[in-house]
């Protein structure tokens, strides 16, 4: 019944609201910098009216929930964005390595060994008795195959590398899809109580972005706030409140990524992954960096077939022939023959029978295919190594582009959401004032109240 | 659209990061004074650059050849004119010879004999290590000679070639065969003189009948020399066009290379002042709060 009292039942409800409001604003001026974190703020509505007198007497205020402004498609989109920017920056990180490793640019690179290479012939042929002439063809020679074997053994080291980020990051996935796994449980138990989980969630949709960042994830969430992953290909990470591990398996040199089920099957799910890091280094380590060596053994392949073509043809000076020049048949096993290292007397310059000693026409044969079109018929040696490095420059170019895009489509995206969720501190500002004077205005009210006791009282 | 403080801090941060990474940029430029910096700062540019580089080292190496070539060739050249001189003495003692002076005659064989051991040992010229006029057997003395003034050669008729520009060769040698054996044999003659001079039976008419014989064997030198000319002047206007090529490919080397330094400082400069303005704007837009008005 409407009276004195109400009106100060009134005032304390009053009280109780702008308090857990203040109480809100002030959770959320304290996470202003907390990553991840959605502003909240206290729904507020009319109490029950009770029908009295000449209308509906208003029993003042209550506060019904505690919501955060939240929107889950920018969160889905962000995470598809993030996929995409780790991807590629994954794959850059990996070609800017591959790109020092081709490094050109100073003048001291493969380009350099090989226009020194055959310079030496050239200047064989043109003293072809000179032992000085053999013994600076064979350092050249020297210098070629080792700068070969140290490009392609760096590149080697380089998918060495990948393959530890690899592993790594599948143990960091393990980690976060259990933690993952434990938040659902405690949103499902919260929220079973009709109370919002929102610094759960938060916490929960961090994890998720972070996720994003290592692989591509599908999520969803089910009628209990619980969400599900599901990873590329389909494969789930986390369902209700289990996860499932991922690990890594030796296959060849390196490590493919599988997924074991419950009964402990493994499933190769290394093809099916096509975002975030895991993508990016799978790409860079399995296709990428092996494309560029298979190029160099191109390189080296034809570098040591045609040479020792020629050279098999020509004589040495004590006359022998048919001796190839260099060993090996691919980029990381190419040397130098080690019967010629230890004797240059045996370099073929010549190309008459018993090697005579003026004749120079094989080392001319040999000086003359760095201008022949010896790789595939439709390359030099040395177009078809600075086509590798231009593809080499247009791949980091091609990755750093698609890198600033991702990154400006990202900021973007995040601009959106902080915009919808970000707290901002003017705002926060005000509505304290607004609050505080709320709070004030009610405990005048206690007061006037006071007031209207006390002459009641003094009635008496 | 609702803006935060969290947004303006990140565009802050966004736009910083951006004009710093265009400042570290042209600073590379400005300090490395290239251009082109890693294959994928142009990878077209840094294709051109290997390709330049590469052909301006062959050059370089074409102008060893073709300077070893040249110093064959005036070596062959210089020997070839002094065995031209001693042929004309001992074509002028044959001719002195052939009015028969019976006092000088043992005179005048001497000084063929001599003739022809100057004449031999010139044929047998070295160049660091290879005999010129050997062919390729050019670690063989190529003739040499027995009591009775029989020469032997012991060269073949191999062509010395060198590169003198992409796939191109040039011959730079003169055989012993085509300057001395082939066609008439000058040590031949100068034994038949020497065998007719020294005759006890002195017949005028033997030495005159060598007179014919030397001035062809003179004749074939002239020849070759002839050759050799032309060989030289071929390795001349190569060498010119290289010299040609070679400026004009530095010329492209550095224009796709090198950083025109004026506008790279002026770019320099101007990103300074961005990068300065942003800092400026930065510290107006992140400063105030309703925070400082309400006291």
């Amino acid at each position: 019944m409407p009276g004195i009292y109400s009106i100060l039942n009134v005032a304390s409800r009053a009280l109780l609201a702008q308090e857990r409001a203040i109480d809100i604003t002030g959770h959320n001026i304290a996470n202003v910098n907390t990553p991840g974190y959605s502003r909240q703020r206290v729904n507020m509505e009319t109490g029950i009216p009770i029908p009295y007198g000449p209308g509906m007497i208003g029993t003042g205020v209550r506060a019904t929930e505690i919501q955060r402004i939240h929107d889950r498609f920018l969160g889905m989109q962000i995470n598809i964005e993030n996929q995409n920017l780790s991807k590629w920056e994954a794959e850059k990180g990996a070609l800017e390595r591959s790109e020092i490793i081709f490094d050109e640019s100073s003048g001291y690179g493969l380009n350099q060994a090989m226009s020194d290479y055959w310079a030496t012939w050239q200047d064989l042929a043109n003293n072809p008795s000179g032992h000085t002439e053999r013994v600076g063809l064979l350092a050249a020679g020297e210098i070629l195959t080792t700068t070969f074997n140290d490009l392609y053994a760096q590149l080697e080291q380089l998918q060495k590398d990948l393959d530890v980020s690899i592993t790594g990051t599948v143990d960091q996935i393990n980690i976060i899809t259990e933690q993952i796994a434990d938040l659902n449980l405690k949103i499902a138990q919260s929220e079973v109580n009709h109370e919002n989980a929102n610094d759960y969630r938060d916490q929960r949709d961090l994890l998720l972005e972070e996720l994003s960042s290592m692989i591509d994830i599908n999520s969803f969430e089910d009628d209990q706030g619980r969400v599900t992953v599901l990873a590329g290909g389909g494969t789930p990470l986390v369902q209700s409140n289990s996860s499932w591990d991922l690990s890594t398996q030796v296959n060849g040199e390196f490590h493919d990524v599988v997924w074991t089920d419950s009964d402990g099957n493994t499933v190769d799910i290394t093809q099916d992954i096509s975002g975030g890091n895991l993508a990016g280094w799978l790409e860079a380590r399995d296709t990428t960096i092996p494309g560029y060596m298979a190029r160099l053994d191109t390189l080296a392949g034809e570098m040591i077939a045609q040479v020792n073509a020629l050279h098999q043809g020509g004589f040495a000076l004590d006359g022998s022939t048919a001796r190839n020049f260099f060993t090996g048949s691919s980029a990381s096993d190419i040397t130098v023959n080690a019967d010629i290292m230890n004797d240059p007397d045996l370099i073929a310059a010549s190309a008459t029978l018993a090697g005579v000693p003026g004749d120079n026409s094989n080392a001319v044969a040999i000086a003359n295919l760095q201008n022949q079109l010896t790789v595939g018929g439709t390359a030099t040696f040395d177009e078809y190594y600075n086509a590798l490095v231009s593809d080499v420059g247009r791949a980091v170019q091609t990755a750093a582009y698609n890198v600033e895009h991702q990154n400006i489509m990202k900021s973007h995206m995040e601009n959106y959401r902080e915009s919808v969720s970000g707290v901002s501190l003017d705002e926060e500002m005000v509505n304290l004032v607004k609050y505080e004077h709320a709070y004030q205005a009610a405990a005048k009210l206690i007061t006037a109240m006071d007031d209207l006791l006390n002459t009641v009282i003094n009635m008496v | 659209m609702r803006i935060t403080n969290n947004i303006m801090a990140n565009t802050v941060m966004n736009n910083l990061f951006k004009t710093q990474e265009r400042l570290a940029k042209f600073q590379e430029i400005v300090s490395s004074q290239k251009l082109i910096n890693r294959p994928s700062d142009d990878p077209i540019g840094m294709g051109k650059i290997l390709e330049y580089r590469k052909r301006l080292s062959s050059i370089e190496q074409n102008f060893n050849n073709i300077i070893h070539g040249k110093t064959w060739i005036d070596m062959t050249e210089t020997t070839l004119g002094t065995i031209d001189e001693l042929l004309n003495i001992v074509k002028n003692t044959a001719v002195e010879q052939s009015g028969g002076d019976l006092d000088s005659r043992q005179i005048a064989a001497q000084d063929v004999k001599i003739a022809y051991d100057q004449i031999m040992e010139l044929a047998n010229t070295k160049l660091g290590g290879s005999h010129i006029f050997a062919g390729h057997q050019t670690d063989a003395v190529p003739f040499t000679r027995d009591a009775n003034y029989n020469a032997t050669y012991a060269g073949d008729d191999g062509d010395v070639r060198i590169i003198i520009s992409d796939s191109m060769t040039a011959k730079i040698n003169v055989t012993g065969q085509d300057a001395f054996v082939a066609g008439t044999n000058l040590f031949d003659v100068l034994r038949d003189l020497i065998i007719a001079l020294e005759d006890p039976n002195y017949d005028p008419a033997a030495v005159e009948a060598q007179l014919q014989p030397l001035t062809d064997a003179a004749k074939q030198i002239e020849l070759v020399r002839a050759e050799g000319a032309t060989n030289y002047s071929r390795l001349d206007i190569t060498e010119n066009q290289l010299a040609r090529l070679k400026t004009d490919l530095e010329d492209m080397l550095y224009e796709t290379e090198n950083a025109d330094m004026v506008e790279a400082i002026l770019n320099l400069q101007l990103e300074e002042t961005a990068y300065q303005t942003s800092l400026e704007t930065a510290a107006r837009i992140i400063q105030p709060t309703l925070i400082d008005f309400l006291r």
